[in-house]
């Protein structure tokens, strides 16, 4: 089955269509990119199917549900979950904290008053895993605003990844991380979703990281989809190269 | 309801009106500007009238314009204490999350209160003389004091002057800037840091004013300055935080219902303002007109 | 012989104790502190039991104020009204209603006090920073209002005098044999306060209240329903203050609307940062500081805001972690 459709998605702020009629499907385990200069509306895209703005029409739809009375928690649970451009983190909170609470909200068990927070061992476990895998264990009592911004996107998306999402979507997970950090902080989140065959979504500038990662590319302008194929085929798309500038 | 009633409300909501908003859009200038809520801007306003009075009483008996030119002078003078503490004080509480700004500024409020009390005590002080010199007009068969007249005047004329200097002038154009993104104006080269005082002691200085101009015909004691913060408050957060027309229209609607108040209901008056606000913001969380911009 | 291997057996039970988790530990030193102020009762003579009740009871409203600001980061300043609510509402239910049964009163307090609670947080569980002050700001104000304007009720400021109750329904012949009995109900009620929001802090919802504190936006992104958890918050946090408000008035014989009043918000708000907002102790030894600094000033200086808003800045600008955070800062030293 798709894990996702879209079908005629449209939102508009005011006068500005950010995303104009917008159509695909996603199977299970694919990672798909999707570029476009900016403005294009990628990241109204990912707003809008990680439910923190609602469209104006369109259906999206989530395991072969519809999806558009989902607020972000709703979504969430049904296994949307999402990183940030601009990393959010809990900045004021140890980096393991950081993942336990998510785990914790995962769990359902935010709401529980008469026991400790430390004394969740499994939960302590399973953070400790996941830190494991986004190679941020070292740094695991440092205050996540003391850690450098590659860290902190890593730990943004290990947040994401802790939710035990079906669906990831990461938006620019490399913005801001420099050249020699990119590979390392990338080659860490693919290898992970790729272990654990997490459908992806990454809304991404940087070409070589593209090509590198993705199976797939969907191409978007000014709200619209232009172009929606393997990386090879979208190297030599004409209109992609116009649109992108030659890249 | 005859004519003179009407006339006597219309002029009371205007002059309450002036009260206000002298210190409301003090208040909403600084904080649109530096980004702090002011807590202290009651205690600045019962020292604008403080200050007012003593002025008043080392000058006495002189004409009215020099009378007039006391109420400036006062105010100033505040407003220059004003800009003093924000390069010592406020500067210090900007990169500390927001409980720490209300907190600072509460505290200022305590000190300049106790301050006043040292120097004044806590007799109420009076001083009537320049009011009854300027007498009354009859309008349609009201009598009303010229002393309102001269207040309300007073007031908009600095609102104008206000208007000119922030959408007029060059030094205005740098401080909707700043007010609109700090960083980008620091980028752009402004000066920032000498801005700030400034701002904050145009917002005193306009507070002050709002003080003194109620010392003509009120009974000035140490309580007076904190329903004013809070109706201040109310008002900036019914009109939405940082929003100039906001608080332009909060003052007159709480200005009206204030002088309604006075002839129809005064027992409940000042808890009317408390009720309404109490209100609005159960129902319109942000204010009426904007919207808390969370700083990211 | 026996002198050394007491001393290694002494060693071991020490490290074994210090091994005990942070927050077992934190328990045994509630009851340690409990244990301690029962104990001294008796010898401290009808003066300092009224003082220490009273910060006991000043410690259950700061303890409250401060899991709205130091663990959600909300300023409350109308925490007053709430007292006010508890206060009152054990002053009327002695004098309409002739009941004098302390157990009685404390639980009507809290149930009228969660009526209104559950209705206010409702509405204030909206509301961010400065909103959420101002409204709670109006809140209290109005109920200072009206047990102002209410005189025909409440007495207005002439105060209402709280008759002397009954415990476990024993009669007392004067005020002072009740005194020396009430600090100990006090005592409990502090107790109990205190252990159970220690347990709330260090739980999961403790902790998630804290990510709300730090970035709400994100919380929601890990699935948090913000509003619902400030909502309980605020109830937890108001209740307290109703506890506490119904807790003062048998202690002090007597109680009038100036009592509640924004100044009492902002002395509220004064203890809790000058113990430290950020550390669960802050609010306990902000009171008691607070109640010393209250009984003493006065006699030196009739500026106590000046004082108060003095120190507070200091604190702000020095001490951000204020007394507490101060002495952990010079135990890290070590």
């Amino acid at each position: 089955m798709d894990i996702l459709e879209v079908k005629e998605l449209k939102k508009s702020f005011g006068e500005l269509i950010a995303v104009n009629k917008v159509s695909f499907n996603i199977e299970e385990g694919e990672v798909v990119a999707i570029i476009g200069p900016n403005g294009a509306g990628k990241t109204t895209l990912i707003n809008l199917i990680s439910r923190w703005i609602k469209e104006d029409e369109g259906i999206i739809k989530f395991l072969g549900k519809d999806i558009k009375y989902a607020g972000p928690i709703q979504a969430l649970e049904m296994g949307i979950a999402r990183s940030f451009q601009i990393p959010r983190v809990f900045g004021k909170m140890s980096v393991l904290d950081n993942i336990r609470l998510a785990i914790t909200s995962k769990e359902k068990k935010s709401k529980k008053i008469l026991s400790f927070f430390e004394s969740d061992k499994n939960i302590k476990e399973r953070a400790i895993e996941i830190l494991e895998k986004f190679n941020l264990l070292e740094k695991m009592n440092l205050f996540a605003d003391e850690l450098p911004h590659g860290d902190r996107k890593l730990l943004d998306v290990a947040i994401a990844f802790s939710l035990n999402p079906k669906l990831l979507l990461l938006d620019e997970p490399t913005s801001g991380v420099s050249a020699a950090e990119k590979t390392r902080v990338m080659n860490r989140i693919i290898d992970t979703i790729r272990k654990e065959n997490i459908t992806t979504i990454l809304v991404e500038h940087d070409m070589d990281v593209v090509f590198e990662y993705s199976s797939r590319i969907l191409v978007m302008n000014e709200g619209k989809i232009i172009a929606d194929d393997t990386p090879e085929r979208i190297l030599n798309n004409d209109l992609v190269k116009q649109i992108m500038g030659g890249k | 309801m005859s004519v003179g009633l009407l006339i006597a409300i219309f002029f009371n909501t205007l002059l309450f009106f002036s009260i206000l908003i002298s210190i409301t859009i003090g208040l909403s200038l600084i904080f649109g500007v530096l980004g702090i809520l002011n807590l202290a801007h009651g205690a600045f306003y019962t020292l604008g009238a403080y200050v007012a009075i003593s002025l008043f009483s080392y000058f006495t008996n002189v004409p009215p314009i020099i009378y007039y030119i006391l109420f400036f002078i006062a105010s100033v003078i505040v407003g220059i204490i004003g800009m003093w503490i924000e390069p010592t004080l406020l500067r210090r509480v900007y990169k500390l999350p927001d409980e720490y700004q209300l907190l600072l500024t509460f505290s200022l409020s305590l000190i300049i209160l106790d301050t006043i009390r040292y120097f004044w005590g806590v007799m109420p002080y009076y001083h009537y003389e320049f009011f009854a010199m300027l007498g009354n007009s009859e309008i349609a068969g009201t009598i009303y004091p010229n002393y309102y007249f001269v207040a309300i005047a007073t007031v908009i004329l600095l609102l104008i002057l206000l208007y000119l200097l922030l959408f007029k002038t060059k030094i205005g154009l740098l401080i909707r800037a700043a007010s609109m993104d700090k960083e980008m104006a620091i980028s752009l080269g402004i000066n920032v840091k000498a801005l700030y005082p400034l701002v904050f002691a145009l917002g005193i200085f306009l507070c002050a004013m709002g003080g003194a101009l109620t010392t003509p015909y009120s009974a000035i004691t140490l309580g007076i300055g904190s329903e004013m913060t809070t109706i201040a408050f109310a008002i900036t957060a019914m009109g939405g935080l940082g929003s100039l027309k906001g608080a332009i229209l909060g003052s007159l609607i709480v200005g009206f219902v204030r002088a309604l108040g006075v002839f129809y209901f005064p027992e409940i008056e000042l808890v009317v303002v408390y009720i309404v606000m109490f209100i609005i913001l159960s129902i319109k969380p942000y204010g009426l007109c904007g919207r808390y911009e969370r700083r990211v | 012989m026996v002198y050394v291997v007491d001393m290694k057996e002494g060693y071991n039970i020490i490290k074994r104790i210090t091994l005990i988790k942070k927050e077992r530990k934190g328990i045994l030193y509630i009851i340690l502190f409990t244990i301690i102020l029962a104990i001294i009762r008796p010898f401290i003579g009808p003066y300092w039991s009224f003082i220490v009740a009273y910060g006991l009871i000043i410690s259950i409203v700061g303890l409250g104020f401060n899991l709205l600001l130091g663990y959600n980061g909300l300023l409350s300043f109308g925490h007053a009204g709430m007292f006010g609510i508890g206060m009152y509402t054990l002053g009327l239910c002695t004098k309409y209603f002739n009941i004098s049964s302390l157990e009685i009163l404390i639980l009507l307090s809290i149930i009228i006090g969660l009526i209104i609670i559950i209705g206010l947080g409702y509405v204030a569980s909206k509301l961010i920073i400065v909103y959420f002050a101002l409204f709670m700001l109006s809140f209290g104000q109005i109920i200072f209002a009206l047990t102002y304007k209410l005189y025909g009720i409440t007495g207005g400021s002439d105060g209402l005098s709280i008759p002397i109750l009954t415990i476990l329904n024993i009669n007392f012949n004067s005020r002072i044999d009740f005194l020396y009995c009430y600090y100990y109900f006090v005592l409990l009620i502090f107790t109990i306060c205190t252990i159970f929001m220690w347990i709330l802090v260090n739980s999961p919802f403790g902790k998630t209240l804290q990510a709300i504190k730090v970035d709400d936006i994100r919380a929601t992104y890990i699935g948090v329903p913000v509003r619902k958890y400030r909502y309980i918050a605020f109830i937890i946090s108001t209740l307290y203050a109703v506890i506490s408000g119904a807790l003062y008035g048998p202690l002090n014989g007597f109680i009038y609307p100036e009592l509640i009043s924004h100044v009492f918000s902002g002395e509220i708000v004064y203890l809790t940062l000058l113990g430290g907002m950020n550390y669960f102790a802050g609010p306990i030894v902000g009171s008691f500081i607070y109640t010393i600094l209250k009984v003493y000033i006065p006699t030196i200086t009739e500026y106590w805001q000046f004082i108060m808003g003095a120190t507070l800045i200091i604190m702000i600008l020095l001490f951000p972690g204020g007394i507490v955070g101060w002495i952990y800062s010079k135990f890290k030293k070590r």
